[in-house]
């Protein structure tokens, strides 16, 4: 009669165990099939840099003064401080003319993140930001300039829980 | 006889506990399979990217619309009995940059927005309107 409630006991924690198991295992599943995050750099990497292209059309900034910072960017486009410091945005600016007689780079970030763009192109490596590319035309003292803009963006949301909201 | 009683109480007692337990972990479980599957989840997620990258790409002075029919006419029978309250589906932290949209009320998917603007929102009539102001 003892070993019988003893063994009663043990299957009882045996079958709890079993419960974990599986409730562990539906969740991983439902959580691998329905919490896929929608992947929205690509879009996030246009938006960036149709925000610089704006900023720099609107001459909001002037790129051609000596020692323009990634704090001008920051302040005259009406970015958040920490928009180019979290490695989680970069924007690469190329200014040139079309005699490549004078040629200015400007990076807002990690350069690293370009690289990994272009590791990303060969490998589809997913951890790796997504890249967005162009160019305009600016007209500075009758003379004409080429200015490059790639952005990059790693950006993805996180669930949080309600009460961790101010 | 009465010790009996004891033993078949301890049992009684260990089983209802036993049972108990399994109906709150599969309830939960419940819950949480129910709401992924409705595609609630992808819709906090949706809305959150879609209104950080409107918030994103507009300018001082500017009120965006962003019908929502679809989204409240879904969770309507919610929204009525107050499981979800309709001023809290969206909060916006204009500190941080940071959208929160919820359909639940537990969590809030969050997204990071990088225009520097004020924003006021507002869910009226079917519609999500964003003022969009200077900081």
């Amino acid at each position: 009669m003892k070993n019988k409630k003893a063994i009663e006991k043990i299957m009882t924690i045996w079958w709890f165990f079993i419960w974990v198991i599986i409730i562990v295992c539906v969740v991983i599943n439902v959580a691998i099939f329905t919490n896929r995050e929608i992947d929205y750099r690509k879009i996030d990497a246009t938006i960036l840099a149709n925000k610089i292209s704006l900023c720099i059309s609107q001459e909001k900034v002037d790129l051609f003064q000596d020692n323009i910072k990634e704090e001008d960017f920051v302040k005259n486009c009406s970015f958040y401080e920490d928009t180019f410091t979290e490695g989680i945005h970069a924007a690469k600016i190329t200014i040139y003319d079309k005699s490549k007689n004078f040629e200015k780079n400007l990076i807002l970030g990690s350069e690293d993140m370009f690289v990994q763009c272009k590791i990303k192109e060969d490998t589809k490596a997913n951890q790796y930001p997504d890249c967005d590319s162009r160019e305009i035309l600016i007209v500075k003292k009758t003379k004409d300039y080429v200015v490059n803009i790639t952005t990059a963006s790693n950006l993805f949301g996180k669930r949080i829980l309600a009460q961790d909201i101010k | 006889m009465f010790n009996m009683n004891k033993k078949g109480d301890e049992l009684l007692m260990e089983n209802i506990v036993f049972l108990i337990l399994n109906l709150v972990i599969f309830v939960m479980l419940l819950v949480y399979i129910s709401n992924s599957a409705n595609g609630r989840y992808a819709e906090e997620q949706y809305y959150a990217k879609q209104i950080a990258s409107f918030i994103d790409e507009a300018s001082p002075g500017m009120v965006l619309q962003l019908d929502m029919r679809d989204l409240l006419a879904k969770y309507d029978k919610e929204i009525k009995s107050g499981k979800i309250k309709i001023d809290n589906i969206l909060k916006i932290d204009n500190e941080k940059g940071i959208v929160y949209f919820s359909l639940n009320f537990q969590t809030y998917y969050s997204y990071k927005f990088f225009n520097k603007v004020n924003v006021t929102s507002k869910i009226n009539d079917n519609y999500l309107f964003l003022h969009i102001n200077e900081k």
